[in-house]
């Protein structure tokens, strides 16, 4: 169930979206149609999505430092991730939002010790249509990138 | 480990969504980083310069292609496009700014040739974090530029090859010139419909 009460997290996302350089989406969305495109002519679909995680995991890596500057210079008391639940809040509400203007919400696995994202307006698949049954998870690059980042922030 | 899945999704078919009248945006941080492993992904494929370029212009190409029939609905045209300045003009005017957020900075007809037309930018949005390295001496990555522009004039019927130049200017840095070259047949059509 997602708050509609507007959290610090939230607020950072928002703030830090503001102030952020932007691109249209629309570019975004077919620049990496076309790097999917291009691996689905090299490797078979399951192949493909590994791939994407592995390209989003060098990413998040890189993407991180630009998180964590932007964060510490926009409040003068960023959210601690000290549990994984805040850390989840702030990939969703903060992250997503600053980077991919992307409205988000998590959820803790009922029964794993997790959390789940749920993204509510991916740029990625703004104009995406997949031939039924494809085994090809085409935002795994976004699911690498937040891998990438916490593996870079110590998670 | 992180797992993504797309879920159900409870939207309609993409193509029967109204298309926005305003694209989104997202940040430049996650276009520039997307491209960066674009361009990584080809470069680690091509064994050489000219074969990198020609990856990274097919590439956009891709992009290039949907982008013109994006902007083109949005737009509201209910014919084509059929002169050569008519799409030139569209695309510097109309899909420039709705990719890179700025009009390109001039269009010219080249001196030398009937078939030649120069797109000018001072620093085209795709490559404006990009360095390149003396090891791979004359590339330009703005060759994924000229993949897009080459993507719209053949998906509106223009053939064409696009090369992606850099000019110097003097002590105000360096722009890059987009050098359309049209096929003979596009040329002949033109001049007939130019009567």
């Amino acid at each position: 169930m997602s708050s509609s009460k507007a959290t610090p997290a939230s607020r950072l996302g928002d703030l830090a979206w503001s102030k952020s350089p932007r691109t249209s989406s629309e570019l975004f969305t077919l620049t990496y149609g076309s790097l999917v495109t291009f691996l689905l002519t090299l490797h078979p679909p399951s192949v493909v999505s590994a791939k994407l995680f592995s390209i989003g995991e060098s990413i998040g890596s890189r993407l991180i430092d630009d998180y964590l500057s932007k964060t510490r210079q926009l409040s003068s008391s960023p959210p601690q991730c000290s549990s994984f639940g805040m850390t989840a809040e702030a990939v969703s509400k903060t992250g997503m939002k600053m980077f991919l203007n992307a409205t988000a919400t998590h959820e803790a696995l009922p029964d794993a010790d997790g959390y789940e994202i749920h993204i509510k307006n991916n740029p990625l698949t703004s104009h995406l249509e997949l031939p039924p049954g494809m085994p090809l998870v085409y935002s795994n690059v976004i699911g690498g990138c937040v891998q990438g980042c916490l593996k870079s922030a110590g998670w | 480990m992180l797992q993504a899945g797309t879920g159900r999704s409870t939207s309609s078919h993409p193509l029967d969504r109204p298309l926005s009248r305003r694209p989104g945006e997202v940040s430049l941080a996650a276009f520039t980083l997307l491209f960066s492993e674009l361009v990584q992904l080809h470069q680690v494929r091509s064994s050489s310069v000219p074969e990198f370029e020609a990856a990274l212009c097919d590439a956009g190409r891709q992009v290039g292609s949907r982008a013109l029939q994006v902007h083109w609905i949005r737009e509201g045209k209910k014919t084509r496009e059929t002169r050569i300045l008519g799409i030139l003009q569209f695309l510097s005017s109309t899909i420039w700014p709705g990719l890179f957020n700025k009009k390109a900075d001039s269009l010219e007809r080249g001196v030398s040739s009937k078939s030649e037309y120069m797109i000018h930018d001072a620093n085209p949005l795709p490559t404006v974090f990009c360095e390149v390295p003396r090891s791979l001496g004359g590339m330009n990555p703005n060759a994924f530029v000229s993949g897009i522009i080459q993507g719209v004039l053949e998906t509106a019927g223009f053939g064409c090859d696009v090369t992606a130049h850099r000019a110097d200017e003097g002590g105000s840095g360096t722009r890059t010139v987009f050098l359309v070259n049209f096929h003979d047949d596009v040329v002949e059509r033109d001049e007939m419909l130019e009567g």
